[in-house]
């Protein structure tokens, strides 16, 4: 999942690739053997790599990560550890001396013709806090990538003979305490030249051949488990066609018309009236920021204003949703929805487990809407992996189960029931029988009411205006009680057989005899889209609702059903409609006007401004244990943050200067200000989007911004419009075109010619070299040594690094610069930037 | 986004909702039970929590080792009957401006995290509501005392327990981690000169104008290019000098110590500027390796963190006490737990929630006096328990806040300000 393709190319084109020729390329392919659940006292000799029960493809002898495990569902699910990971591959290094280089967190051998050539030692648990900070790893040469801290490496002398070898490194991760983390593993071969490249794949040991590597790695990791998943997800394949017949059926039956009619459904009810088009260029940054989350690349905008065929805009929107971003578009909206919670630091506020990634594999695989609700309410998986089993946890929560009832009552039925928690609900048709019923259903079993779960009158306080008619510390018995929504029965062929209660409780919300989960979805839709629902609150429909145009959402839950409750093909629906293209007009009443203009989701302004300055995050892996000797249930690692939904705060509770991530706190710092929450206890539909200068303040002032986004460096895609603009007149059409989207008025073009003056023509420094990015040092604070002294000041100059931001491009003069600086500022803090065309 | 009318006074959303009222205002304010004249709150977040038996509640003296009890002296205060410890001389005198609360407690003590968010917030986590912070319903309920100035100011780091919860970032706070830094998103970077930062504002003008007269018929459009130029002005030189500790007399910055008392010494020009609510954190936890979560080794040097906090909070009750604003200024110091008379293996001590200290001064309250008595150790309450919803209580009153007011979330559902909390009464008379 990496997005910022073509970054790679720009990142410090001064610096040299050296993986050209990968050693013994040709070879047989590499593979990644794994046994799990070795004994926690493993020795080499007991693990044995042909009890492998895993083998994947592998990338020569380096490793980046497992591949993901996916079970007979395509649902990610944890390996035990300890674990033994086998990477092989065969090489014919030409005759000569080499040094063998080994580099693994834990205990690791390089085996070479099953010859033992290298290893390192098993890793250490950790609690204490209190560990010296290890000095910076030295570099073995200019350039080279350097050592993790927290990694050890081995250097042996190896002479090569010119023949085929076997080259392998046995690996053991995660165990007993430790997460399934393999860090960095990776064997490499150094000959006379002095680079040591990765045996078998093209890549090597140098800073950018190392980032190249990983790049590619992570698309080709990326695309391996998307393909198993997939292939995996078939299993279940029959099974949801069925189900998706008997719903066609049924909802075509209740429709008492077919779909034939042809055209447009929103058109057709809505009529061909009263909608004037937005011109083209709106429409397309409008199409992008809905579908992938982003503003449009320049080069797309470019060609779709210059492009004269009738149907550009049909073809646009199947781009769109051909993309992969489709699922980041989605992600923080799932996450405000079903609570996602994760905690990096010793969850205990009500967090879940990271099931994100659950989320985003469902969204990129476009699992249909109810087989992706059926799965999260199965709560299998991996826990704090990622898997739906991570939706099931709810730390420092008595009844978590009547929790996760309740954010899928009102995700999936929009049923209120969050009062009945701890009472009758006063404006809703539930009581807490019926959340604590539900809660039992997905418990598989009896729910008790905890102490907490009640109200109670203290003495000579005032009397509760709530009713509570079951006692805490009663036994609720599983009972579907939403009858009123939906009644307790399904039709044949809707539930598995052997189903569990649980199970019954998935089918009855998506069942296609519930026609509230369709219109529930199907409305969610159409709000996310068009900023305002047919029937409102969104997810609320039992107090005081506002329904703006029932039959048009009949019609659009209708469209989803026949479509097999296919996202996507929904999206498509309201994307080509004419409500959708139409302009926004505010105040407009009637059902399916824009009524008012969307301003950007948090996630979105960020994203936006990193995508229109083609730089990515660099921000640092979600860790706080980078050496990872903690286990997972006290420290997650969410990776390395590319789009803003994967970012999290890093829980500093304890205020400890030595727990900042600084780049992540420059990046959340903006979110924060949009309305992004970095806790999500409660499941939330729509955010608090009031408007607050400090939204203004902070893309004016934030580090990021100056020192990042508008900051001219040669990673920088306004660097590259600098350098290559024929004149003034076109450097200003591109910034803004890569910016707002749109080609500068003649206005705005003559204001930044006049801007840039005479700087312009002489802003070119010849023979100049570029410079690298924001150069954060190696990471070595890690919670093992976090309350030592050093931990803290290294951090501190970490937060200053990070505050001076990318060094200017060396390429261009201080004094064009300058001004061009200020005129990317001026477009990404135009309030034009920051809304939804 | 509905639209309205964007008023100066809005900038931080409820900036100064409440001083539109007025002081007369809120004597008028509804519920029962006493309301004080404090305008501002200055709280200092001791991170970790602080030992009480080692602080504000001294016992008889342990060995450090098998012996359990305070690890200093205590030594008299300008309080008769009540003792401090050796490493608070400066507070000792001071005293009789403070109130020592002895008696606090909740349930949790396994975690950081957790307990933090119970002080800040009064309750426990739940999955129906997100809470917010005691400064975030401070901010929310009186805005900040003067235009151009947020209301609820953090300096420290970011974290959920310190948000403004349900409701919303208007309630939410502006953090800074460095003194010599400023504020995040209202410091334009020092690099710039101002001729730069005139021409790009140049530029961005044109561009709001453009905007404006394009869309002048939607309010949120309108409101948006608004609090641009807003943003303009509250990065601008007025609100920037607050921070300019540089122009405080040399001897009083000297006073108030390292960056810790330069803290407080900002939060104390902030508190001028307008600001309601400032929390500082008092926890660079390389004083003594762990800051106030003295485990094992890290109460060797604890002292020097009570003599370093001794020290700024003096200076700071001083500070204010000379411009006549101790009275309305409100000062509380607490932590998200106290710490048991034990001793672990290592010398240290862990955690302990069933009794803990916290300490209130000026404020206008009924000062001078220690609330709750625990026993000979310090580990269970012997007398008047005062609960965190209480602590609230105590806190908002003094603000004039109603502790028992309904807020509304956005779906409308009601949250009393406390979960039934009671001002501590002793402090009003």
């Amino acid at each position: 999942m990496r997005h910022f393709v073509g970054i790679v190319a720009l990142f410090a084109p001064g610096w040299v690739f050296s993986g050209e020729v990968a050693v013994g390329a040709g070879g047989e392919p590499a593979r990644v053997e794994i046994v799990e659940g070795l004994p926690e006292k493993w020795t080499w000799e007991t693990a044995i790599p042909t009890d492998a029960t895993e083998s994947h493809p592998g990338a020569g002898t380096a490793l980046i990560r497992l591949p993901t495990r996916y079970d007979g569902r395509g649902i990610e699910v944890d390996r035990k550890g300890p674990i033994l990971v086998r990477v092989s591959t065969t090489a014919e290094p030409k005759a000569g001396t080499y040094r063998l280089i080994l580099r693994s967190r834990s205990a690791a051998r390089l085996v070479v013709d099953g010859k033992v050539k290298a290893e390192t030692k098993p890793i250490s648990r950790n609690s204490s806090g209190h560990e010296p900070v290890p000095p910076e790893n030295p570099l073995r040469f200019a350039g080279e990538h350097r050592l993790p801290s927290g990694s050890q490496e081995r250097v042996v002398e190896w002479t090569a003979d010119g023949a085929r070898h076997e080259f392998e490194i046995r690996a053991i991760v995660g165990g007993k305490g430790l997460r399934n983390e393999t860090g960095e593993i990776v064997a490499a071969l150094e000959g006379s030249d002095g680079v040591p490249r990765i045996i078998g794949a093209v890549g090597d040991l140098t800073e950018a051949g190392w980032a190249d590597f990983v790049e590619r790695e992570s698309l080709r990791l990326a695309a391996d488990d998307t393909a198993r998943r997939t292939q995996a997800a078939a299993s279940e394949g029959d099974y949801w066609k069925r189900r998706h017949e008997i719903a066609r059926r049924i909802a075509l039956e209740d429709a008492g018309r077919s779909r034939s009619e042809g055209g447009n459904p929103i058109d057709r009810r809505l009529g061909p009236d009263g909608f004037a088009p937005v011109d083209d260029a709106a429409f397309l940054r409008r199409l992008w920021l809905d579908a992938t989350g982003v503003i449009p690349d320049a080069g797309e905008v470019a060609a779709f204003l210059a492009d004269r065929s009738p149907d550009k805009r049909k073809a646009a929107i199947d781009r769109v949703l051909a993309d992969p971003r489709w699922a980041d578009s989605w992600m923080g909206y799932w996450q405000d929805v079903l609570a996602e919670n994760p905690g990096l630091l010793k969850p205990t506020l009500n967090n879940t487990g990271p099931f994100r990634r659950f989320l985003h594999a469902a969204m990129l695989d476009n699992l249909p809407i109810d087989r992706f609700v059926t799965d999260l309410v199965r709560m299998d998986g991996s826990r704090l992996g990622g898997g739906p089993a991570g939706f099931a946890m709810a730390t420092q929560n008595d009844a978590p189960m009547a929790a996760k009832a309740q954010v899928l009552a009102k995700a999936f039925l929009a049923a209120d029931l969050k009062c009945a928690r701890c009472h009758d609900a006063p404006f809703h048709p539930y009581g807490q029988e019926d959340l604590f019923g539900l809660a039992a259903l997905l418990s598989n079993g009896p729910q008790k009411i905890p102490a907490t779960s009640t109200v109670t009158k203290r003495p000579g306080g005032r009397t509760p205006r709530v009713s509570v008619t079951i006692e805490a510390g009663e036994s609720v018995a599983p009972e579907w009680n939403l009858t009123e929504i939906t009644p307790d029965v399904l039709p044949e062929g809707i539930l598995p057989p052997k189903a569990t209660k649980r199970e019954r409780f998935a089918a009855l919300v998506t069942s296609p005899t519930n026609s509230r989960f369709a219109r529930v979805v199907a409305n969610r839709v159409w709000h996310r889209y068009l900023g305002r629902g047919l029937i409102e609150p969104i997810d609320d429909w039992d107090g005081d609702v506002v329904s703006h145009d029932s039959a048009l959402l009949d019609d659009l839950a209708r469209e989803l059903i026949a479509r097999d409750y296919d996202l996507k093909a929904l999206a498509r629906v309201i994307f080509e409609s004419r409500a959708y293209q139409s302009k926004v007009v505010e105040g407009d009443s009637r059902p399916g006007a824009r009524a008012a203009r969307r301003r950007m989701s948090a996630e979105q302004v960020l994203d936006s401004m990193f995508a229109a300055a083609g730089k990515p995050f660099r921000a640092e892996e979600l860790c706080l244990d980078i050496d990872g000797r903690r286990p997972p249930t006290e420290f997650l690692n969410l990776g390395r943050p590319e789009r803003a939904w994967q970012l999290a705060l890093p829980s500093n509770e304890r205020d400890r200067p030595a727990l900042t991530l600084p780049v992540v706190s420059s990046l959340t710092d903006v979110l924060t200000t949009f309305g992004w929450r970095a806790a999500r206890p409660d499941a939330l539909t729509i955010r608090e989007d009031g408007i607050t200068a400090l939204q203004p303040a902070t893309i004016a002032n934030a580090a990021v911004v100056d020192g990042r986004i508008a900051r001219l460096s040669d990673d920088s895609a306004f660097t590259k419009l600098c350098l290559e603009a024929a004149s003034a007149e076109a450097l200003a059409d591109a910034v803004t075109l890569r910016i707002l989207s749109r080609p500068a008025t003649l206005e705005e073009k003559a204001r930044l010619v006049e801007h840039l003056g005479a700087t312009f023509g002489s802003r070119l420094i010849a023979g100049a070299k570029p410079n690298g990015p924001m150069r954060a040092s190696s990471r070595r604070v890690s919670w093992s040594n976090h309350l030592h002294p050093e931990a803290t000041t290294l951090q501190q100059d970490e937060e200053r690094i990070v505050r001076e931001g990318d060094p200017p491009s060396a390429r261009l003069t201080p004094e064009f610069r300058e001004r061009m600086e200020e005129v990317v500022w001026s477009l990404v803090n135009s309030p034009e930037f920051v809304f939804i065309p | 986004m509905s639209g309205r009318d964007w008023t100066r006074r809005e900038w931080l959303g409820a900036a100064t909702a409440g001083a539109a009222l007025g002081p007369a205002a809120w004597s008028r304010a509804a519920g029962k039970g006493p309301r004080g004249r404090a305008e501002a709150c200055i709280m200092l977040w001791l991170g970790g929590g602080p030992a009480q038996i080692d602080t504000f509640d001294p016992k008889r003296k342990g060995d450090g080792k098998k012996v359990a009890g305070s690890y200093y002296d205590k030594i008299p205060t300008a309080v008769r009957d009540v003792e401090l410890c050796s490493h608070l001389p400066k507070l000792a005198d001071r005293l009789d401006r403070c109130a020592v609360v002895r008696t606090l407690h909740h349930d949790v003590i396994d975690e950081h995290g957790a307990a933090t968010n119970i002080v800040h917030t009064g309750r426990p986590t739940s999955e129906t509501i997100a809470y917010p912070s005691v400064g975030s319903v401070v901010a929310h309920e009186r805005g900040a005392a003067a235009e151009g100035v947020p209301a609820y100011v953090v300096i420290g780091y970011p974290n959920v327990s310190r948000g403004p919860g349900f409701l919303g970032s208007k309630a939410g706070y502006i953090y800074l981690t460095d003194t010599q830094a400023g504020p995040t998103g209202l410091t334009p970077p020092a690099r710039l000169s101002d001729e730069s930062k005139r021409r790009r504002e140049r530029l961005l003008e044109a561009y709001r104008g453009d905007f404006a007269k394009r869309h002048s018929g939607e309010p949120t459009a309108v409101d948006y290019v608004e609090a641009s130029r807003e943003a303009a002005r509250l990065a601008g030189p007025a609100f920037r000098s607050v921070f300019d500790l540089a122009s405080e007399p040399a001897s009083l910055r000297e006073g108030y110590g390292g960056e810790f008392g330069q803290r407080c010494l900002l939060a104390r020009r902030l508190v001028e500027s307008g600001v309601r609510f400032v929390e500082v954190a008092h926890n660079l936890n390389f004083v003594n390796g762990t800051g106030w979560d003295t485990h094992n080794a890290g109460q060797l040097h604890q002292h020097e963190l009570i003599i370093e906090l001794d020290n700024a909070l003096s200076a700071l009750i001083d500070d204010l006490e000379r411009r006549k604003k101790l009275d309305t200024t409100l000062i509380v110091v607490a932590g998200e737990f106290g710490r048991p008379p034990e001793f672990d293996a290592g010398g240290g001590r862990g955690h302990q929630s069933t009794a803990f200290s916290a300490l209130l001064a000026g404020g206008g309250l009924a000062t001078g006096k220690a609330i709750g008595r625990t026993d000979d150790l310090a580990k269970t309450i012997a007398e008047r328990p005062v609960s965190i919803p209480d602590f609230h209580a105590t806190i908002h009153s003094a603000l004039g806040i109603d502790p028992d007011k309904e807020l509304r979330t956005s779906d409308g559902r009601p949250v009393p300000i406390t979960d039934h909390g009671k001002p501590i009464a002793e402090l009003f008379t």
